[in-house]
């Protein structure tokens, strides 16, 4: 099912990806569905070290919110550099960037 | 009427000022409630959290920051797993960006850790140095995780760390102080004409026993986490850690006794009904 794996594919709540199709077709679909932006603006990407693949135009802050990451509880590197909270929505993804996504965890 | 004893000076870390001078981690619970009780017994005012990626499946959605009371405390974020100086950077630069957000007071501040091999998880000097050069151009206050080596703690003193945390012993070993003569002389050194300057034991603490050497030796905090969270009663020993911390420093500020060969009667001399052996 080719919506399901769209656009990241992870096994994650197929709302939210919805709600970003929703998002997406507005910009850049052509009206006639999903399937052309799905083979036509993929790219691929790193993420904490799996590849992964999302659409062409989308930001870092698209990312976090596909992967259902509350953006207060991360941070993000992008090519081993810090992306500010406040750039998130401004920073596009490019193909074959190495983002990390990284939170607080128990240490001592 | 009751005799009072004057309460101590607030644990000053740079511009950090708090009542207790334990710092307890965060990390090795079996859950996150036990890890909040725990927190809760130790009266810590500071915990410290490591940096780590998000899980990005399987994640059953708990944060261990629902289990924190970011108005309670002061979160210490480490560079724990970081074996390069650039490395140490990068995860104090996340780490900040992550307390900032939360707005944490804890977002100017990072405890150093840069490590030279998985099996001892002792420190490496030289990038531990490096990294703390960076951090303080970048404007952290850098509590640095050492070595006891009390040259190694002088340097990083003159590199900017605002606070010195030589190890007991090895992470996580309960081995607790191994060279209470080495932490003396960092004691000494990184205090000479400053005697303010602040310096934690970080690491190795097994029982409260370790925590009460380190502070009658002087130091001014301990910092530890496996010696709650692997105790067979976590709790119990959260309390443990919170008054041998408390009654070292009282030991400390009180004076001891030097130590002598031989033995100095404590009832009089004279007076006794029996005689006195020759």
């Amino acid at each position: 099912m080719i919506f399901g794996e769209w656009p990241f594919v992870d096994g994650r709540n197929p709302q939210t990806y919805t709600e970003e199709r929703k998002e997406h077709s507005e910009s850049f679909s052509d009206g006639d569905g999903f399937s052309i932006m799905n083979l036509a603006s993929q790219i691929e990407i790193q993420v904490n070290g799996e590849e992964r693949q999302c659409p062409a135009s989308s930001t870092i802050a698209d990312l976090l919110s596909s992967l259902e990451m509350k953006p207060k509880f991360v941070a993000v590197e992008q090519n081993e550099q810090l992306v500010p909270r406040a750039k998130h929505a401004e920073s596009p993804l490019n193909a074959g960037d190495r983002i990390e996504i990284v939170t607080l965890v128990g240490g001592g | 009427m009751t005799t009072v004893i004057a309460a101590d000076q607030p644990l000053k870390l740079g511009t950090h000022e708090f009542p207790s001078r334990l710092i307890v981690g965060t990390g090795k619970y079996s859950t996150y409630e036990l890890m909040k009780d725990c927190l809760t017994v130790s009266g810590a005012d500071v915990i410290t959290v490591a940096v780590r990626r998000e899980r990005l499946i399987d994640s059953d959605g708990r944060n261990i920051l629902d289990f924190i009371d970011l108005s309670r405390y002061t979160i210490l974020p480490n560079t724990a797993g970081c074996f390069s100086a650039e490395d140490a950077v990068r995860v104090a630069r996340l780490g900040r960006e992550i307390l900032e957000g939360l707005e944490n007071p804890g977002a100017d501040w990072v405890k150093l850790e840069v490590l030279g091999d998985t099996k001892t998880l002792l420190p490496d000097p030289v990038a531990t140095l490096e990294a703390t050069e960076q951090l303080v151009k970048e404007g952290f206050q850098v509590l640095c995780y050492s070595t006891d080596d009390p040259i190694t703690a002088k340097r990083l003193k003159e590199a900017g760390a605002t606070s010195v945390m030589p190890a007991g012993s090895p992470i996580g070993s309960g081995q607790g102080i191994l060279n209470p003569n080495n932490i003396r002389i960092c004691l000494e050194y990184l205090k000479e004409n400053d005697p303010e300057y602040p310096v934690i034991v970080d690491a190795g603490v097994g029982t409260a026993s370790d925590v009460s050497i380190a502070m009658e030796l002087g130091c001014d905090g301990v910092l530890l986490n496996t010696g709650i969270a692997g105790a067979q009663d976590p709790l119990r020993m959260a309390e443990a850690m919170k008054l041998a911390t408390r009654s070292g420093r009282l030991a400390y500020q009180a004076g001891r006794i030097p130590k002598k060969l031989y033995a100095t009667a404590s009832s009089p001399e004279s007076g006794t009904i029996s005689q006195q052996p020759e």
